[in-house]
C-alpha cells in the first residue's frame, strides 16, 4: 500500500493497493516534487491497484493538470479492470466539468436591481390590492359568489383562538398605563383621571393598536406562510389550471373573516383594558367603585369608539394584503417560505404604526 | 454471489402508519455488487420500506442489518458512521433549495470528509458531470427542471463514495433517453466500484436493464422476490398483471387511493 519511485528510464511512480485518500496524496507530491526537479517524463502504473475511490481520482486528475502545466510529460498506465473503468469514467467527466465562475452582482448593478425590484414589487402590490377590493366587496355584490366554508374556519383560526391572548395583553397594558399614569397624577391628587386617560387611550388607540400586532404576529405570519408554501408545491398553480381565481378562493375568505374578527377583538381588547384600570383603580386607589365607573362612561364616547374600530378595520386589511401579497411572491423552497413570513410580519407593524400615524395626523389636522 | 455475508438484510418488516398496516412481514436482503429493483403498484408500501430501511422511521417489528449490523441497536454516532457508507436519492430530491447544486454536494463532502479544497473542488464537477450536470453547478435546485433535480440527487448521494445507493423512484419524470443514461450510469457504477443499488421503481424498462433481483410488493406484503427470470414463471396472478400492464379491474369500480 504505498506509492514508490523507481528510477529508470523512463521514471516509474508504482502505486500498489488501492488509489485512495492517502496513496492519492502521496503520488500527488511525487509528481510535484518531480516537476520541481525539472525531469520530463514519467509513468504512472496503476497493475497493482485494486481498489479507487473518488479522491484517489481526484488526486490523479490533479496531479495530470499540474504535471501538463508543469511540462511533465506524465503518462498512466496499467490500470485494469474495475478501477481502470472508474479512473476513466472520473477523468472524462472532469475534464467535460469545466469550473464556472460563481454569478457575481456588481455593486451598481445590484443597487439597480434592487430599485427595479422595488418598483415591480409596488405594482404587484397595487394589483393584489385592486383585485382583493375588486373579489372581496364587489364581486359579491355582482352574484359571483364568496367562499363562506372558508370564511368560517380562517374566522375561527384567526378570532376565536385569538381571544385568550388578546385579552390577557391589554389587561397587562391596561395596568401598566394605569399605574404610569398615576404615579405622575398622584403628585396633583387626581389619580381619577387615570379612567379618562386610559378610556380615551384604549378606544382611540391601544385597543386596536395591540390586536393588530397580536393578530400580525399569529395570523399573518401564518396566512404569508400558507401561501408560500401552496406557491412553493405548486398548489396556486393549480388552482389557476382549474379555472379558480386564486385572489377570490384564496385571499377573499381571509379578507372577509378578518374583516369580521379584527373589530370583534378590539371591541373586547377596549373592555379588558378599561376594566383593567377598573380594578386597579377600585382595589389599588381606593376609589369607589361607582365614581370610578362614571368617570369612564363620561370619556367612553362614540367618536372615539368608531375610530378605534376604523383603524382596526385599516389594520384587517393590511394583515391580510401584506400577507398574501409576501406570500405570493415566494422563491425559492422552505428557506423563502421562512424569508416571506418574517418579511410579512415586519410589513405588517410597520404599515400597523404608519396607518395610527396617518389617524393621528388627519385627527390634528381636522381639528 | 450469495457467498459473502448480505450488505443489507431486512426480516419480517412490520409497519404502521397510525392503525393502518403499511408494511407486513417483508423480508428480503441484497448482496454485495447486486441491483435490486423494489416494484408495486402505487401505494403498495415501497418508499414506506426505503424509509424504515435507511432508518428515518421505525418498524413496529422485525429487523434490519446493515453491514451485519442491526441498525435498531446503533446510537446516534454509529448510526452517522453508517450513513456515510450509503446514500439515498429520494423521490422529489430532497436537495437544499437555499443550496445552488455544487454548494448541496460541497456541504455533504465537508460535513464528513475534510479534503483540501481542490480536491473537493475536483470530486464535486466530476460527479456533476456524470450526471450530465456539469453547465449547472450555480443554478439552484428551484430553478431546475423535475428531471434535472433528480439527476442533481444521485450525485447528491453518490458524492461520498458510498458502497450502497438507494434510488427512490429514478425515471419517474425523466425523458428515456436520461433514464436510460441514468440506468447506464447505475451499471458502470457497479461495474467500476462494486457499488450495490437498490432502486425502488415501477418503471418497467429500467427493471428490465439494470436489475440482478426483484422485490415485488403488494398491500404490504413480499409477494415475490428472485431472479428476473423467475418471474416468467411465477403463477402470482399480481405479479403477472404488473409485468404485463394489465389494468386492475378495482381501477374502473371504485376509488383508488393515488400515492406520493
Amino acid at each position: 500500500m504505498a506509492v514508490e519511485l523507481e528510477n529508470r528510464d523512463p521514471l516509474l511512480l508504482r502505486v500498489t493497493g488501492d488509489l485512495s485518500e492517502d496513496n492519492g496524496r502521496e503520488l500527488f507530491t511525487a509528481v510535484e516534487s518531480l516537476i520541481a526537479a525539472k525531469r520530463d517524463r514519467v509513468v504512472v502504473e496503476l497493475s497493482a491497484v485494486e481498489v479507487v475511490d473518488s479522491v484517489g481520482c481526484a488526486y490523479l486528475c490533479r496531479a495530470q493538470e499540474h504535471a501538463r502545466k508543469g511540462g511533465l510529460a506524465l503518462s498512466v498506465l496499467g490500470a485494469r479492470g474495475g478501477p481502470a473503468q472508474f479512473i476513466s469514467l472520473f477523468s472524462s467527466s472532469l475534464a467535460r466539468s469545466k469550473p464556472l465562475p460563481r454569478p457575481h452582482v456588481g455593486f451598481l448593478e445590484g443597487i439597480g436591481d434592487k430599485v427595479f425590484a422595488a418598483f415591480a414589487e409596488i405594482k404587484q402590490f397595487g394589483l393584489l390590492m385592486v383585485e382583493t377590493i375588486y373579489w372581496s366587496f364587489i364581486a359579491p355584490f355582482e352574484k359571483k359568489g364568496v367562499r363562506w366554508a372558508g370564511v368560517w374556519d380562517e374566522g375561527y383560526e384567526i378570532g376565536f383562538r385569538a381571544v385568550g391572548i388578546v385579552m390577557i395583553i391589554n389587561v397587562l397594558l391596561g395596568l401598566i398605563i394605569a399605574m404610569l399614569s398615576a404615579a405622575q397624577l398622584k403628585m396633583f391628587n387626581a389619580e381619577i383621571y387615570v379612567a379618562d386617560l386610559v378610556t380615551i387611550a384604549f378606544t382611540r388607540e391601544l385597543a386596536a393598536l395591540m390586536t393588530g400586532i397580536v393578530v400580525a404576529a399569529r395570523s399573518g405570519s401564518a396566512i404569508a406562510a400558507e401561501l408560500a408554501t401552496m406557491v412553493v408545491q405548486e398548489e396556486v398553480d393549480a388552482l389557476k389550471s382549474m379555472g379558480f381565481n386564486p385572489t377570490k378562493y384564496l385571499v377573499t375568505p381571509k379578507i372577509f373573516s378578518m374583516v369580521i374578527c379584527m373589530p370583534a377583538l378590539t371591541i373586547l381588547a377596549m373592555v379588558a383594558g378599561i376594566s383593567a384600570a377598573f380594578m386597579l383603580g377600585v382595589f389599588q386607589f381606593g376609589i369607589s367603585a361607582e365614581v370610578w365607573g362614571t368617570q369612564t362612561m363620561n370619556a367612553l364616547t362614540v367618536e372615539n369608539i368608531t375610530l378605534g374600530l376604523a383603524k382596526s378595520l385599516c389594520y384587517a386589511l393590511v394583515i391580510v394584503i401584506v400577507g398574501c401579497h409576501n406570500g405570493l411572491r415566494v422563491k425559492g423552497g422552505a428557506r423563502g417560505v421562512g424569508i416571506v413570513t418574517t418579511r410579512s410580519v415586519v410589513m405588517d407593524i410597520f404599515f400597523i404604526i404608519v396607518v395610527a400615524a396617518l389617524f393621528a395626523a388627519a385627527s390634528v389636522i381636522t381639528t | 454471489m450469495a457467498k459473502r455475508a448480505p450488505i443489507l438484510e431486512v426480516k419480517d418488516l412490520v409497519a404502521h402508519y397510525g392503525t393502518i398496516k403499511v408494511l407486513d412481514g417483508v423480508s428480503f436482503d441484497v448482496q454485495h455488487g447486486e441491483i435490486l429493483a423494489v416494484c408495486g403498484a402505487s401505494g403498495c408500501g415501497k418508499s414506506t420500506l426505503l424509509k424504515h430501511v435507511i432508518g428515518l422511521l421505525k418498524p413496529t417489528s422485525g429487523t434490519i442489518h446493515m453491514w451485519r449490523r442491526d441498525i435498531a441497536s446503533l446510537d446516534e454516532e454509529q448510526f452517522n458512521e453508517i450513513q456515510t457508507r450509503f446514500g439515498v436519492s429520494f423521490q422529489s430530491g430532497g436537495l437544499f433549495n437555499s443550496l445552488s447544486l455544487y454548494d448541496n454536494l460541497a456541504m455533504v463532502i465537508n460535513e464528513h470528509k475534510k479534503y483540501e479544497p481542490e480536491i473537493t473542488d475536483a470530486i464535486i464537477r466530476s460527479k456533476l458531470a456524470m450526471v450530465g450536470l456539469e453547465h449547472a453547478q450555480h443554478i439552484l435546485p428551484s430553478e431546475l427542471s423535475g428531471g434535472m433535480k433528480k439527476r442533481a440527487a444521485l450525485a447528491r448521494a453518490l458524492a461520498l463514495d458510498p458502497e450502497l445507493v438507494f434510488f427512490d423512484e429514478p425515471s419517474a419524470g425523466l425523458d428515456p433517453i436520461t433514464a436510460a443514461g441514468l440506468d447506464e450510469l447505475l451499471l458502470n457504477l457497479r461495474r467500476s466500484l462494486g457499488l450495490t443499488v437498490v432502486v425502488v421503481t415501477h418503471e418497467l424498462n429500467s427493471v428490465h436493464n439494470v436489475a440482478d433481483r426483484i422485490l415485488m410488493l403488494d398491500r404490504g406484503k413480499a409477494i415475490f422476490f428472485g431472479l428476473q427470470d423467475e418471474i416468467e414463471h411465477s403463477d402470482n396472478e399480481r405479479l403477472r398483471q404488473f409485468f404485463s400492464r394489465q389494468a386492475d379491474a378495482a381501477m374502473t369500480t371504485r376509488n383508488v387511493d393515488v400515492e406520493d
